[in-house]
């Protein structure tokens, strides 16, 4: 037995070695000068869609778009999909923005960091007015055009399924 | 004829000749204190032979349970042959594992994982989801050089507060979708496609 734990703890000690070395290296200031400028903080956006998912049979709202996701399960469990709403909100450092949800909760999101190629580190958080955080926190890496989704919110017989892309 | 204690102790054990013991008899008929002190031996007698029955018995008993005792306090044999045989199972597993943590680590950097599901939690630091076929590259090539892409999207941390909730992928034609699932609503399974 402690053959054994003598054995993990030098891979272990092996294997962490690799790690730092493994972590990509913050670009060089002269490379990065020769590179295209990383796109300002103010251009990028949150666009937010909300979802209204019941088991109504009306289909999939047209001006949702082409989300594949929701064919899928767990989302394929609900065969209505209404657009409540359709907001950008501009994400800027130490800037948070706010979006008020069906259900009376708000969604707060923020940028933490622009990132290179094109993404950046966004924070999003729910909370509830005069009430306990629902969503502390999440923090998200993302690419331009790249969507993340945040659902399960209890709403009129449904639920409400937030769609979270990153655009300009 | 009087008898003497001596010669009634001897005749209780059995020690006179017939002779001597037919006088004995003789005389008991008319000696009621005889009599008395002959019924006397006989209680003292069966007194006797009780306590060394019980006493033997005792000892038997506390043979027999010196002898329990010690085979209780005795390890299982069928306890000690699962340890034994279990090291080197454990042994090879524990370096099985180490080794594959070595192998992943080795082939994807830190900064480029981020995990797509968690099962339940209340705040937590995630990686990346699951390599995609794209990040395939040959075991040789150079560690510092990050030849994988990073995932276009990934839960870098959430933190669920008081509530539950759970991550995972979505996949689809356009890619990997990490999905937060917040407890409110209905029990709905993860997809069991995309674990992490």
């Amino acid at each position: 037995m402690r053959y054994a734990i003598s054995l993990s703890l030098a891979v272990s000690i092996a294997a962490s070695a690799p790690v730092v070395r493994g972590e990509p290296k913050p670009p060089p200031s002269a490379s990065a000068k020769e590179k295209p400028a990383a796109p300002k903080a103010d251009e990028f956006a949150a666009e937010v869609m909300i979802l209204h998912a019941t088991h109504s049979k009306k289909g999939v709202d047209p001006r949702i778009g082409d989300l594949p996701e929701l064919k899928d399960s767990p989302f394929s469990f609900y065969p209505s999909y209404e657009l409540l709403t359709k907001a950008k909100l501009p994400l800027k450092k130490n800037d948070p923005k706010t979006l008020t949800l069906p259900n009376g909760r708000v969604l707060q999101t923020s940028l933490l960091e622009t990132l290179p190629e094109e993404s950046v580190l966004l924070s999003a958080s729910i909370n509830q007015p005069n009430g306990k955080d629902f969503l502390p926190l999440l923090k998200v890496k993302a690419k331009l055009g790249q969507a993340f989704i945040v659902a399960g919110q209890k709403y009129k017989s449904g639920i409400l399924v937030l769609v979270i892309r990153v655009v300009r | 004829m009087s008898i003497s204690p001596r010669d009634l102790m001897r005749y209780h054990d059995g020690e006179l000749s017939p002779g001597e013991a037919r006088d004995i008899e003789q005389a008991l008929d008319d000696d009621d204190e005889a009599q008395e002190h002959l019924l006397a031996l006989e209680q003292l007698g069966d007194l006797t032979r009780a306590w060394a029955e019980q006493r033997s018995a005792d000892q038997v008993n506390l043979v027999d349970g010196v002898m329990a005792r010690i085979e209780r306090q005795k390890p299982e044999p069928s306890a000690l042959a699962p340890a034994r045989s279990a090291a080197p199972i454990v042994a090879s597993v524990l370096a099985l594992a180490a080794a594959a943590a070595l192998f992943v680590t080795l082939r994807r950097p830190v900064a480029e994982r981020a995990v797509p599901t968690l099962p339940s939690a209340h705040s937590v630091r995630l990686v990346d989801p699951k390599p995609s076929p794209s990040e395939a590259r040959s075991a040789d090539a150079p560690l510092a050089e990050p030849a994988v892409p990073a995932p276009a999207v990934a839960i870098e941390a959430v933190d669920f507060g008081e509530n539950h909730g759970s991550i995972f992928v979505v996949s689809s034609a356009s890619g990997d979708t990490p999905v937060v699932w917040l407890s409110e609503g209905p029990a709905i399974s993860p997809p069991r496609t995309h674990p992490l």
